[in-house]
């Protein structure tokens, strides 16, 4: 190549390139939309920014072509006339189905690699990907040879689906772009081309653009980045991966300062916080709205009038039968689940009564062997699959045109997920997204009429942005000194620059260097600790080869329990479940997993040897993390349809059990906390419905048992969801309404909540995913545990034990501590509903039986304790009612 | 309310025709030979997890040399054995030989002895005043042993597994003493140990360690 690729296109040459994908739109049948060519306006300027819009819109083309434009504009000068120099020669005939490659189909081929031996390691990919590596040039020589374009996705199972629509524009526009992945799915091809940066366009995960920054010689390569565009923002947003990415994105301005950075959310309760968050350096950074949202239809499958109909549960599968009519109304569908064990589930049951051949049916979750979700994407898109059953894993991004309709299964959660989830279907502006609804139990009646009202005022749920998490920040320091070091007062700077970080003192940094250096608190090195070390220029880096080792495999903010891959005997992989789960089977027990079933065969090495079970039955693995709460903004409006039910057809449906509701108790009433007590067989129940969503109800439920423990000690079980909490005590206590009046006080929230938090151990729940992101835990890797590190093995239990009795005061106690406060226990969500419930009065009721309200609570049975005795009271108490039970 | 049944700091029971009294500090004393058992110590555990950059407090090792102190104190002692994986990895010159190293010199006429379990590769090079005993040794009534296994005729002493339950309503896990016929499995002494869930049989029981005190469960 001779003419350079860097500098400024001339405005002849970008308003013809811009002119030639406008082309490009009009021999596919389409026209660029106005928020599309404002994109690419706005990149051309170069801005950066924020895409609201939903999902299937158009998103993709209106941020890839700004890039585009100003390639195009480089590589095809005024004059048009391909550039040729004496290195190029043709090496393909152009296929017909790209007329105007011709232009640049100047292949470079190197002496070190030939085509055939790239196109060999290309494994995995598709044929179509296969021609457009033969038709792009390999430019490994050439010195311009840069990264360009980074397109980041929270989701492995979307990378694949962007980098075929990316490469789409690429191929028909003739440029002589590589586009790459880099994720956990990756290929070891791509995996090489991408840390080497011989990639133009690289599409990536927050946690593998991280581990690229681990490689000194990469991050060289970032330097020439001219745009990254986040896609599916709003899911990286709220938690600490989109914190990873914060500060991966803070390195990259400051390796490539000029870089362009635009992000792609769905419509969101805090667009402009959004957008902050993305570009805390860029204040007035345009937010450009994109089409307006669909309109939503949301229908339910109700159940037949006289029915027996669950109070509780969360499978649904009573539905079954009217689930497979809907199903065959249409000729392809997605039912969408909420956890990865429903899912099995569901396809266990619906496989058993399947009146079409098995292979048009599918199963799609994040714990699936990559092939076995790429089948069954490839299926939903040649049609040859008739129903894909899902979970989130499904939610975003990819783009579905066979799919005919979307079933929900089970609560709606939120409305921001319903109108996401109905998105799903026959992608075509303008059509309006429709949705039918599967109730798992009566309740769910409620939430679907509730989450209607909801989407209908366009009250979408905001997500709240992560501050000042040190288990990630410490992760990211460790990262950059194994990328080839870091000074501190420059990189504080940097991490300053985020919106997670803005308000780091210099303390709480001063703990994040002591940790990743000293291994604690800054006076006491612990004995023998090396991780990270100062070197003679006071630069931090990491020196030793195991540790590096270590970080590079766990990086990544995504906690998992220990993960234990399945395989079947004779090879061929189906994906991992939790180890607390393969650990109760012994060789020979059936199980369900990735809709099959299955036998264990043995157990090594974090491997599980499975063979097909001719029966069909066995457990089906759950996956912790499942349980998703309501959002605050649907649990309230759950509460508002109970006071006052309307005329919709779930609410008709309802009308039985909410007369039952009222006869038995009475219904949740304005201005009223309905209490109810129970005596049962198991012992005495206190049910309180604030409708504050699960986790207040949580938080309120530890409180409560405290400040009850206190009046008079005792042990307590309990139980919460989105519409209220269970207490129940040991023995024959029972509170009274002065009693509990008393309780409901916001004065001493913060000290009695920590008290409980000693007691409840909510910090060492919370603990797992700190000590994971911090590096203290082992990763837990499928199937390949190096001997190194299995002396390494131990439970984030014991480390919390460990460090609160002999470092106290760690930063990573705190940090746990604060979660649990912030974001578990949502404490001023908390307080605000404790000065609410404190202003009302108390409607105590005694029914004759549970209720339609209280029943599910008590369902849930024992979801936690708190106590105000000691262990070995508690443990007596357990181990003598276990042997009651046995001995009745 | 109170449980029917306190727990309590010790138990004694008949193992295999002898006096035997179980430590709710995870220790079995055998009182007819004067002498304190214990399995799995696992020395270094957290040496071995800081030099590969994980970072934990010093002080586990401390901490279970003082729970041994006072066990040997309480029980009047004369012999200690350890029925393997004294040590968790390799023996370097590091905090908790020394550590280990002034416990052993405050309990010089305490005769230790230890079966080599298999974390114990440097035992036999670490010099750390402990008789090795081999891998297997039977007396009297017993059969000492670090792993578990069927004996024809003894009453199998073991360790390895770390045995723990976990009871309804609560996450955490407890270490027992696992108490089949035929075999008797301690405990892990060291506090920083996880463990493998056992649920006992019918004709099975655990004694429940829990914060020093003991706890019965049977099957």
């Amino acid at each position: 190549m001779t003419a350079p690729l860097k500098g400024a296109p001339s405005r002849r040459a970008l308003a013809a390139a811009r002119k030639r994908l406008g082309d490009w739109f009009t021999e596919r049948g389409w026209k660029p939309l106005p928020f599309q060519r404002r994109m690419w306006g706005l990149y051309l300027d170069g801005g950066s920014g924020l895409l609201h819009t939903p999902t299937g819109s158009g998103k993709t083309l209106a941020a890839f072509g700004g890039p585009l434009i100003e390639a195009l504009a480089l590589n095809l000068p005024a004059g048009s006339v391909a550039r040729r120099t004496e290195d190029t020669l043709e090496t393909r005939t152009t296929p017909s189905s790209f007329p105007r490659r011709r232009e640049s189909m100047d292949v470079v081929v190197d002496g070190s690699t030939s085509m055939d031996s790239r196109l060999r390691g290309n494994d995995g990919q598709t044929h179509a990907s296969a021609i457009s590596l033969a038709s792009t040039k390999s430019r490994r020589t050439s010195p311009n040879a840069s990264l360009k374009v980074l397109w980041i996705t929270p989701l492995r199972a979307l990378a694949a689906d962007t980098l075929r629509a990316l490469r789409e524009p690429i191929e028909a526009l003739g440029l002589d772009w590589q586009v790459g992945l880099r994720t956990g799915d990756a290929s070891a091809r791509d995996r090489r081309l991408a840390r080497a940066g011989r990639l133009d366009v690289l599409v990536t995960t927050p946690e593998s653009l991280s581990l690229l920054l681990s490689y000194p010689d990469t991050s060289a390569h970032f330097s020439g980045v001219q745009c990254v565009i986040v896609d599916e923002w709003h899911e990286l947003l709220g938690n600490k991966r989109g914190v990873l990415l914060q500060l991966s994105l803070a390195r990259l301005r400051a390796l490539a300062p000029a870089l362009r950075i635009w992000g792609l959310s769905a419509t969101l309760g805090n667009l402009e916080e959004a957008r902050d968050v993305l570009l805390p350096h860029l204040p007035d950074a345009p937010l450009v709205a994109g089409v307006r949202p669909r309109p939503m239809t949301l229908h339910t499958l109700i159940p037949p009038a006289g029915t027996r109909f669950p109070w509780a549960g969360h499978l649904g599968l009573s539905q079954l039968s009217r689930v497979v009519e809907q199903l065959f109304k249409q000729r392809t569908s997605l039912l969408f689940t909420n956890t990865r064990a429903q899912a099995e589930l569901w396809h266990q049951a619906l496989s058993a009564v399947w009146p079409e051949p098995l292979d048009t049916l599918a199963l799609h979750h994040g714990s699936l062997d990559p092939k076995l979700r790429a089948a069954a994407e490839a299926g939903l898109r040649d049609g040859s699959i008739r129903c894909v059953v899902a979970t989130s894993s499904l939610d975003l991004g990819v783009d579905f045109p066979a799919v005919d309709q979307v079933l929900q299964v089970g609560s709606p959660k939120g409305a921001a997920r319903m109108l996401q989830r109905a998105g799903r279907a026959r992608h075509r502006p303008g059509e309006s997204g429709e949705i039918v609804c599967v109730p798992s139990h009566a309740l769910e009646l409620v939430e679907y009429a509730a989450a209607r009202r909801v989407v209908a005022r366009g009250e979408i749920e905001a997500r709240p942005p992560p501050r000042l998490s040190l288990d990630v920040l410490a992760q990211h320091c460790v990262t950059l000194a194994l990328g080839g070091g870091f000074d501190r007062d420059v990189l504080l700077a940097e991490v300053r620059g985020t919106h997670a970080f803005a308000g780091l003192d210099e303390l709480a940094w001063q703990a994040v260097l002591d940790f990743i250096v000293q291994g604690g608190r800054a006076l006491e090195h612990y004995p023998d600790f090396r991780r990270v070390v100062r070197d003679g220029e006071g630069l931090y880096r990491v020196e030793d080869r195991r540790v590096a080792f270590r970080h590079r495999l766990s990086i990544g903010t995504i906690t998992s329990d220990g993960s234990v891959s399945v395989k079947y005997l004779k090879g061929g992989g189906l994906g991992s479940v939790e180890e607390s789960f393969i650990a109760r089977l012994r060789p020979g027990d059936c199980f369900q997993f990735a809709g099959r079933s299955l036998v264990l065969v043995r157990l090594e090495n974090m491997t599980a040897y499975v063979r097909r079970a001719a029966s069909n039955d066995g457990r089906v693995p759950k996956w912790a993390g499942g349980r998703m709460p309501l959002s605050s903004e649907l649990a309230h409006e759950v509460q508002a349809v109970l006071a006052e039910p309307d005329t919709s057809p779930e609410m008709r449906a309802m009308r039985p059990l909410l007369a039952l509701q009222a006869e038995l108790s009475s219904l949740p009433l304005p201005g009223r906390l309905l209490v109810e007590t129970a005596r049962r067989r198991d012992g005495r129940h206190l049910f309180l419905f604030p409708f504050a969503g699960r986790l207040v109800h949580e938080g309120l439920a530890a409180l409560l048992a405290l400040r009850w423990g206190r009046l008079r000690r005792n042990t307590f079980s309990l139980a919460f969801n989105d519409y209220g909490l269970a207490l129940s005590p040991v023995g024959e206590d029972m509170l009274d309404e002065l009693e509990l009046q008393s309780m409901l006080t916001v004065d001493g929230l913060e000290d009695d909540l920590r008290e409980s938090l000693n007691l409840g151990e909510l910090a060492r729940r919370q603990f797992r995913e700190v000590a994971r992101i911090a590096g203290l835990l082992p990763p837990s890797l499928p199937g390949r545990t190096p001997r190194s590190m299995r002396q390494l093995q131990a439970s984030s239990g014991l480390l919390f034990d460990v460090l609160r009795q002999h470092d106290p005061g760690h930063l990573l106690l705190e940090q746990a501590e604060r979660e649990v406060f912030s974001s578990q226990l949502e404490v001023r969500r908390l307080r605000e509903s404790l000065n609410e419930l404190s202003g009302l009065s108390i409607d105590l009721r005694t029914p004759r039986s549970l209720t339609p309200l209280s029943f599910p609570l008590w369902a849930e049975s024992l979801r936690g304790q708190l106590s105000t005795e000691d262990w070995s009271t508690r443990v007596a108490r357990a181990a003598q009612q276990l042997e009651q039970r046995h001995g009745a | 309310m109170a449980p029917d049944r306190a727990p309590q700091v010790t138990l004694d029971r008949t193992i295999a025709g002898e006096a035997m009294r179980l430590y709710g500090d995870r220790a079995l004393y055998w009182p007819a030979r004067q002498r304190l058992m214990i399995a799995d110590l696992h020395l270094g555990k957290g040496d071995v997890f800081r030099r590969a950059g994980i970072s934990l407090p010093a002080g586990g090792t401390s901490g279970d040399l003082a729970r041994l102190d006072r066990l040997v104190g309480a029980s009047g002692a004369r012999e200690l054995w350890m029925l393997g994986d004294v040590l968790h990895g390799p023996a370097h010159d590091t905090a908790w030989q020394r550590t280990w190293r002034q416990w052993r010199e405050r309990h010089s006429g305490l005769h230790v002895a230890a079966l080599v379990g298999n974390h114990d590769r440097a035992l036999a090079r670490a010099e750390l005043g402990i008789e090795l005993l081999g891998e297997a040794i039977d007396e009297g009534p017993f059969a000492f042993r670090h792993a578990p296994e069927d004996h024809p005729a003894l009453h199998v002493l073991c360790g390895h597994l770390h045995p723990c339950v976990s009871l309804p309503g609560m996450r955490r896990r407890w270490p027992v003493f696992w108490l089949r016929p035929g075999l008797t499995m301690l405990p892990a002494f060291s506090a920083f140990t996880g463990g493998a869930l056992v649920s006992p049989r019918p004709d099975e029981a655990v004694a429940i360690c829990v914060q020093g005190q003991l706890t019965m469960l049977r099957g």
